[in-house]
């Protein structure tokens, strides 16, 4: 068993240096790797005597296939990505609690680095949905706030959304938060996609709080350290707000299996 | 486990492992015609040719366009100019990082023009930078705060181009 996932890791590679440039010159570091350290250290704990789920290993096997034509012709982060899914795929095919099989899964897809290049391809479409959204919660509370692509314009002030606040952290993050919920709860595959599907929309609505909250922030004239540290902690407070609407969610289907 | 799904993976496998040698050889970026011209003055200050650096260097490898490095006795600015909507005009944020600098964001920054730059606070050592950025299109009087704005609206010809990014580094005490 440790030999076929040990083959399985070096037939990929090629993704090690795309990884390591990619993690070099992002933002989020090797810190966004920390799904995959996760998932094995789930696996080890569990790893015994059990013979692979065929199912698990010929999806393994077609990712790994993924990995190979995308490694001819198209761009080298989409390569990576199927690799970190094989590498997942391999894992859930051995682990010997196969209730976890679909956590394990998804830990190593979140470790792909590929915050960067989402964040390059829908960062803006994001940061002018937040804006929108923004814009109209605010003029529901009374302020009249206009969105203005990625800004928020009332009057002469204008409030950026920059692309630290698209909310492709937060929504990497809830994906990370799901899938050690989905291992630790042992959910299926069917459960886990509905955890991941609940995560994406929970995300945007905490992301556009937190942005109609920080255009107050903006407004005032307060120094920026005390603004940087009102914005991590408005940022924190979103986040809470959608880690516990995931766990509910978990307990609640713990409850019906 | 069925022998056929261990062949099938073992088979797999094999493939994966030998087809990123079949990758074909990345070409350079070499398309500068019909860009403008780099301007001769930025915000009232002249500009004067610097040598390029290994930043700029890693940048032109593959960059569909041209890069210039210019002093204003101020400040160091580098232009890069393209005429299509690309991934590979990036966030300047990324180079700084990948030559071993820390990026902290900071608050976006107006000019005198009213003109809107995103801004950040690069540091390495005991150097301190404030970066600012931002993309205008050489055609018409768009402009966009970051290159993830732009991308976008080049993406979905809602401006015509060429473009042009303009970062401006200032090191401070």
């Amino acid at each position: 068993m440790s030999l076929r996932i040990a083959l399985h890791a070096a037939a990929l590679w090629a993704a090690a240096g795309a990884v390591v440039d990619v993690t070099v010159a992002s933002e989020s570091g090797l810190l966004q790797l920390v799904g995959l350290p996760v998932a094995w250290a789930l696996f080890a704990r569990d790893r015994g005597p059990r013979s692979a789920d065929p199912r698990w290993l010929i999806a393994a096997s077609v990712l790994a296939l993924g990995y190979a034509a995308a490694s001819v012709g198209l761009p080298r982060l989409v390569a990576v990505s199927f690799a970190f899914a094989s590498l997942g795929a391999i894992l859930a095919a051995h682990v010997r609690e196969p209730g976890r099989a679909s956590g394990l899964f998804l830990l190593a897809c979140s470790a792909a680095p590929l915050v960067d290049i989402v964040q390059a391809l829908a960062g803006a479409p994001l940061r002018a949905a937040v804006s929108s959204s923004a814009a109209f919660l605010l003029c529901c509370a009374g302020i009249h706030v206009v969105a203005d692509g990625v800004a928020l314009v009332e009057g002469s002030s204008t409030v950026f959304v920059d692309p630290a606040c698209s909310g492709l952290r937060y929504l990497w993050c809830a994906f990370l938060l799901a899938a050690v919920l989905a291992a630790w709860a042992r959910l299926d595959f069917r459960r886990t996609a509905e955890l991941v599907a609940l995560a994406i929309p929970a995300t945007f609505v905490a992301n556009v709080l937190r942005a109609a909250s920080l255009f107050f922030v903006e407004r005032a004239p307060l120094d920026v350290a005390r603004s940087q540290g009102i914005h991590a902690a408005v940022g924190v407070a979103g986040f809470a707000l959608v880690s516990v609407l995931l766990v509910a969610f978990v307990v609640q289907r713990r409850r019906i299996a | 486990m069925k022998p056929s799904a261990a062949r099938f993976h073992a088979l797999a496998l094999g493939i994966a492992a030998l087809a990123p040698l079949l990758r074909p050889a990345r070409h350079d970026g070499t398309e500068i015609e019909n860009l403008p011209a780099f301007p001769d003055a930025i915000e009232g200050r002249k500009l004067v040719p610097s040598a390029t650096s290994e930043i700029e260097i890693a940048w032109l490898a593959s960059f569909p366009g041209r890069i210039g490095r210019f002093s204003d006795g101020e400040r160091l600015w580098i232009l890069r100019q393209t005429a299509q909507p690309t991934l590979r005009l990036h966030s300047s944020a990324r180079c700084l990082r990948a030559a071993g600098w820390e990026v902290e964001p900071a608050h976006a920054l107006r000019d005198a023009e009213g003109r809107i730059w995103s801004a950040y606070v690069a540091r390495r050592s005991n150097l301190r930078a404030l970066v600012r950025e931002r993309v205008a299109s050489t055609a018409t009087s768009a402009s966009w705060p970051d290159v993830d704005a732009w991308r976008w609206d080049a993406w979905l010809g809602r401006d015509p181009g060429p473009w042009c990014a303009y970062t401006s580094i200032e090191m401070q005490r």
